[in-house]
């Protein structure tokens, strides 16, 4: 199921809801009384029966998730955005975080709490923008996306992750071995680096510790961002547009992005290795005496 | 003071709306009420059980926000641990006001922004006291560190 849709939720009080999804999760949270419940309550009575003066408008169903029955819902289900209430009793249990996860649906779930089971991007937590009786949503947190020097950094990354960074900023970068610990090493002089498209439950505390931070899409999809694949058209597909390359079956954009990353590598001098940094990522030239397809500046041998 | 749960076992967390529509009284509905109704809600409590919401239109009091319920149970009902998870940063105010009149408990799993509040809270799991949100934030990173994700 493809994961950017957008939903008309409304009235004949003409209470409206307009929301844009991109990703197969969307979490709302934000202020008291903004109309989150609302939402879920005008959603609920659409489902009921087929006059009940509320029309969404939407490319696939849009239906209230309830906890009775809610396992065969999820395990057989497809092609449907399901919207959650904070009262849903099972968020954060590990049994609705593997069903979500194998599920080929999107989530819009209203919750102010994280859920750690379940790999949802920054991008994708919003707030309700209310003016009168029409509703939008607004992202809580702004792009983290200016890798800037700090004394510390951090990067949730082990193997060719850390050793990119470090790389660049020597010895000074260090691993917190996964994004869980990540704000455990948060300060006013640290740089925290993550996986943008997982950190979603953690970006509260790394928020609270004061650091500063640098969330890409994953770091394999910083690594796709580099120049040699900029005559890649599905690359820079996903770099423009990776809601419309990422689909509900795909359990995380990382996993995604190593995939790619792995077959348009294989069997060539950038071959992307997780456990060891390929020197193609970093260096400024192709200096393995061997021509790289993919490399697109003029190479220069050592 | 307010004393305030982390963690709870799932048979201890109320649903605030539910529990809210299941067992308001007319005494629930008292001073404090009205003015969460006004000042979160931004709406006016007519009568008992009548709401007139500027969005909304006359509602029942069911329908006010679950941010409103929780800080009207949290008043009105020492038999549960209301949960604030119900209550955005918006509620913190009127919290941060009921933690220096009584004793209540709350079930908090998200860093409530208290800005510069001032209130009187115990942390549930250490026994730790909190007069503001930098005491309370330092609180609620000890316990996500702690966690085992």
């Amino acid at each position: 199921m493809e994961t950017q849709h957008d939903i008309l939720v409304q009235n004949k009080r003409d209470i409206q809801f307009k929301i844009s999804i991109n990703r197969k999760i969307t979490v709302i949270r934000g202020d008291s009384a903004t109309g989150k419940s609302t939402l879920f309550q005008m959603v609920s009575d659409a489902n009921t029966s087929s006059r009940t003066g509320v029309n969404i408008a939407c490319d696939v169903p849009v239906v209230a998730l309830y906890e009775t029955g809610y396992q065969y819902e999820l395990s057989n289900e497809s092609g449907k955005i399901y919207v959650i209430d904070e009262d849903f009793s099972h968020l954060k249990t590990k049994e609705f975080a593997s069903l979500v996860l194998k599920s080929d649906n999107c989530f819009i779930i209203i919750t102010r709490e994280s859920l750690p089971a379940i790999p949802y991007s920054y991008r994708e937590i919003y707030k309700i923008k209310t003016s009168g009786k029409y509703h939008s949503l607004e992202r809580v947190y702004p792009d983290y996306d200016k890798l800037t020097e700090k004394d510390m950094i951090v990067t949730e990354d082990e193997d060719a992750g850390l050793e990119y960074y470090q790389y660049f900023f020597g010895d000074k970068v260090t691993t917190s071995h996964g994004n869980s610990n990540l704000s455990k090493y948060g300060s006013q002089n640290s740089l925290l680096i993550g996986d943008g498209s997982a950190i979603g439950a953690y970006i509260q505390d790394m928020e609270l510790t004061g650091a500063d931070m640098y969330l890409p899409e994953s770091f394999e999809w910083k690594l796709l961002n580099n120049g040699m694949f900029k005559n890649n058209e599905k690359v820079q597909e996903l770099i423009e547009h990776p809601e419309r390359v990422v689909d509900t079956k795909c359990i995380s954009m990382e996993k995604y992005c190593t995939g790619l990353l792995n077959n348009i590598t294989a069997n060539t001098p950038a071959q992307y290795s997780k456990s060891k940094l390929n020197q193609c990522y970093v260096r400024q030239c192709c200096c393995k005496g061997t021509k790289c397809e993919y490399f697109t500046r003029d190479k220069v041998l050592e | 003071m307010v004393k305030v749960y982390f963690e709870l076992e799932e048979q201890d967390i109320i649903s605030t709306s539910k529990y809210f529509n299941n067992a308001y009284t007319e005494e629930w509905l008292d001073d404090w009420a009205r003015r969460v109704i006004r000042e979160i809600d931004k709406s006016e409590l007519v009568s008992e059980g009548l709401v007139q919401s500027p969005v909304l239109g006359p509602i029942t009091i069911r329908e006010i926000s679950s941010g409103a319920k929780a800080l009207i149970i949290m008043n009105a009902d020492d038999s549960v641990i209301s949960n604030a998870n119900s209550c955005g940063d918006n509620c913190a105010e009127l919290l941060a006001e009921l933690s220096r009149k009584k004793d209540f408990s709350i079930y908090l799993a998200y860093p409530m922004k208290f800005r510069d509040l001032q209130f009187d809270m115990c942390i549930a799991r250490d026994g730790a006291i909190c007069h503001n949100a930098k005491e309370f934030e330092r609180e609620y990173l000890l316990w996500r560190h702690s966690m085992t994700f």
